[in-house]
Order: structure tokens, then C-alpha cells, then sequence
């Protein structure tokens, strides 16, 4: 595989090259998923600079762990932003910025610190996912978000809902379930190609 | 002793563990499940190909962040596109060994000799691309075995066991890509990996470590490997090994 390949090549495909220790392949994914990661990261942590952190520890995590990416489970855009999301939420909960979360949750309420349909503009189907997402029951959107773009555990989102526990888990994973489901007749490939 | 959830209990997080929403015991506890349960993951995996899909607006990375990562770079072993480490130092067996008794005296050997750090990079190499291997990389992967296998220009050795037996098979491709892959290998506990050695001269030289279970694996050959065997270590491989081969071939 030529440097020059690398543009054309399968998300697969560069991670096996950066198994290889091709830096170019790993600046390849870099090019294609930064932006992404770097948005959610910010968005999560409202801080650009813990947001930096954590796409400077994903990306080199995927040079050091290529392996623990695997195609069969996903596209690498998945993986990575699963990446990002699990990293920024850690260091959500962590001492270190428990007092950035505060500040930011000053002013943003449960009730209108999170819109999930405004965020959802990055795709050539952001349309289509809009609607989607606006198609969910408002219960169940509004635990996503909680859980997603607060970094919630679903105990804390049962508290900031007043809701039972277990009502909270049945309706993150019944609104997941929907909106893909919503997705694939919508036309939105969520199968494991290739983002 | 971690908790233990039923297939029921497990399913009933998956949503909030992809989300990370899960207290640190209980994610824990669903990823013990999801490893052993092949439904469950796969739920896992289409919740976060939709979580990806609520990802806010595209924004530019910062300038500069892609510098600071390779500078950390920097720190990790070599491209597997330079230079090998210098093979380490072995006796020559003795005249009467045969074939597995020659690796075997090799490995005694090499149990003693002085390895550099270029050494030990060549093992992280292989651990690297092994345990990649492992992951198989699905069906793409598999493409490029067999066609490595087809290529006419490919010098191939069989791996045989003591009694003969071909066990796995190993192509070396121009450009010094090699690929092996399984043809009656046994699987080994969970504690064990296969490790892949090059020979080379008297020397054996660590390309890769393969996991308990081999289906086909990638490896980068030295120019002057002669031929190649696999030994069954502890999980994790080693630098220099005291096992006897389990396989062993020679072009």
C-alpha cells in the first residue's frame, strides 16, 4: 500500500497500515475523524483545552492499541467517537473538573442545557438523523441527551428526571433501538461500513 | 471477584453502557458478559454506530494537536519499514541435531544471550501485529492472506510438528510481508499464546505473538530468514524462549 493509496483506503485498511507503524495511515484517520472527535470532546468537556487532551490520547491509543479496533464491530468513526466519549467522561467525573462541570451546569438545567437535535449537523444525513432524533418520544430523548451530551450515569439521570431507575435504562436502550431502526428506513447506514 | 450478571440482567444496560452511563462495577461487570456473549456485543456495537450519529457539528482540530501527537510518537518502537534488530548471537547446534533439536539448542542459546533494546522492539512489533491478527480485521484481512498464499512470487514454507505433520504454512512476499496461516494448529489455554519466530543464520528472532487461537496472522520477515517456527509461551510472549518449537519450517 502506497502513501498515495492511503486517501483511497478502507478505515480497515489503515489501521491494519497503522499496525505497520505507518504514521501516514494514522494521519490519514486522523484527517478523516478529528473533527468529529474533537467536537464531541469539546462539547462534553466545554473546555478546548481538556478536549485537545483527550484527541491527542485517543489518536495515540489507536497507534499504540490498533488492535483494540475491529472492523467487525463498527466503523472506526464509531470507535474512535466511542473512544472520546468514554475519555471525556471520565475526566467529567474526575476531582480535576468537577468544578468546570459545575459551572457549566449553572448554566445549563436539565431542562435546556442539552438539544441533541440542534447538535446532530455534522452528517450528509444530518437531516435524516435530525429527524429521527426528533421523532423519539421526549422521554426518552431527553435521557439520551442527559447520558450523552451531560455525561450522566443513568443513576444521576434518574435523579435529574425524577425517575425510577430502571425506567431510565429501558428507555435509553428502547430510544437507541428506535432511532436505528428509524435510520435504516430512513435510508441512514448504520450497518458496520465504512464512515 | 466481579459481579456476575445473567444474559437478562446484562441486556437490560447495554443502552446506558454504551452511552457510558454505568457506574465503574457495573460496566465492569457487563463487559465480563459481553466478552462471552456474541448477542450482547453486537447490540453494544449498533447502540454506539447510532450514539456516533448524535456527534455535534464537524469543527477543524486545533492547529498544532497533530504535531503534539507525533511527538509523542516519538516515544513508540520504530516503523516496522526500518531495519530489523540485529539478530542475537547463537551457537551453532550440533552436527548430528535434526531440524527440531537444531531450534531447540538455538532457543537454549538464545535463553542466555544479551538482548538489546532493538531486540525487545522487535518482539513489541510482533506482539503488536499479532494481536491485530487476532482481531482478523474481519474479512479483509482473510483476502489479503489468501491472496498473499496465490502470489506467485511468494516463497512458501510448511510448519511441521515433530511427527511430520503440516500444521500451519508461511508465505514471505518481496517486499518481506509474510503471512501464516493455520492448517491443524491446536488451540492453546487462555494463559498460552503461539509465538512466531524468523530464523535467521543461528539466531531466531521474535516476528510475532499469535495469540491461544491461530486462524491466520501477519508478520514482517526479515530479508535472511531461512525459515520459521512457533513456540507455545506464557500469554504476552517472551524475549528470548526455552521452549521447543511446536512447529518448525525451513525453505
Amino acid at each position: 500500500m502506497t502513501a498515495m493509496s492511503l486517501s483511497d483506503a478502507s478505515d480497515a485498511t489503515l489501521v491494519v497500515a497503522i499496525g505497520r507503524w505507518r504514521q501516514d495511515a494514522l494521519a490519514e484517520a486522523y484527517r478523516r475523524h478529528a473533527g468529529a472527535s474533537f467536537a464531541l470532546a469539546r462539547r462534553l468537556l466545554a473546555d478546548r483545552q481538556l478536549a485537545e487532551e483527550v484527541l491527542q490520547e485517543v489518536f495515540l491509543r489507536l497507534w499504540n492499541q490498533p488492535d483494540r479496533f475491529d472492523s467487525e464491530r463498527g466503523s472506526l468513526r464509531s470507535y474512535l467517537l466511542a473512544q472520546t466519549h468514554g475519555r471525556s467522561v471520565d475526566l467529567l467525573r474526575s476531582e480535576t473538573s468537577r468544578r468546570r462541570r459545575e459551572e457549566r451546569e449553572a448554566r445549563e438545567t436539565a431542562e435546556h442545557g442539552t438539544d441533541i437535535e440542534r447538535e446532530v449537523m455534522d452528517h450528509a444525513v444530518a437531516e435524516q438523523v435530525q429527524e429521527v432524533v426528533a421523532g423519539l418520544p421526549v422521554d426518552e430523548r431527553k435521557a439520551i441527551e442527559l447520558a450523552y451530551f451531560g455525561g450522566h450515569t443513568y443513576r444521576q439521570v434518574a435523579v435529574l428526571l425524577d425517575e425510577p431507575e430502571g425506567t431510565v435504562k429501558s428507555r435509553i436502550r428502547s430510544g437507541l433501538r428506535k432511532m436505528r431502526v428509524s435510520m435504516v428506513e430512513a435510508g441512514v447506514s448504520v450497518s458496520w461500513a465504512e464512515s | 471477584m466481579g459481579r456476575e450478571l445473567s444474559h437478562s440482567d446484562a441486556g437490560e444496560l447495554l443502552g446506558v453502557y454504551a452511552l457510558d452511563a454505568l457506574d465503574p462495577d457495573e460496566r465492569d461487570a457487563v463487559e465480563a458478559h459481553a466478552a462471552e456473549c456474541g448477542a450482547c456485543q453486537a447490540e453494544i456495537t449498533q447502540h454506539r454506530e447510532v450514539a456516533a450519529f448524535l456527534a455535534p457539528v464537524w469543527t477543524p482540530a486545533p492547529d498544532g494537536l497533530w504535531d503534539r501527537i507525533v511527538e509523542g510518537l516519538e516515544e513508540t518502537p520504530p516503523p516496522l519499514e526500518m531495519p530489523l534488530a540485529p539478530v542475537v548471537p547463537m551457537q551453532r547446534p550440533s552436527r548430528r541435531s535434526r531440524p527440531m533439536a537444531a531450534v531447540a539448542a538455538m532457543v537454549a542459546v538464545a535463553a542466555v544471550a544479551v538482548v538489546g533494546v532493538l531486540g525487545f522492539k522487535v518482539l513489541d512489533d510482533g506482539r503488536r501485529i499479532d494481536s491485530m491478527n487476532q482481531q482478523a480485521l474481519g474479512t479483509e484481512f482473510q483476502r489479503t492472506v489468501n491472496a498473499a498464499l496465490a502470489d506467485p512470487s511468494g516463497h512458501r514454507v510448511n510448519l511441521q510438528s515433530a511427527d511430520g505433520a503440516v500444521k500451519a504454512e508461511a508465505v514471505v512476499l518481496p517486499d518481506g510481508a509474510g503471512f501464516l496461516t493455520n492448517k491443524s494448529l491446536a488451540g492453546l489455554p487462555s494463559d498460552h499464546t503461539y509465538q512466531l519466530w524468523a530464523l535467521v543464520g543461528t539466531s531466531r528472532i521474535s516476528v510475532g505473538v499469535l495469540g491461544p487461537k491461530v486462524a491466520s496472522a501477519a508478520f514482517r520477515a526479515p530479508t535472511n530468514a531461512a525459515g520459521f517456527a512457533l513456540t507455545d509461551e506464557t500469554a504476552g510472549g517472551v524475549v528470548v524462549s526455552t521452549n521447543n518449537p511446536v512447529v518448525v519450517g525451513k525453505f
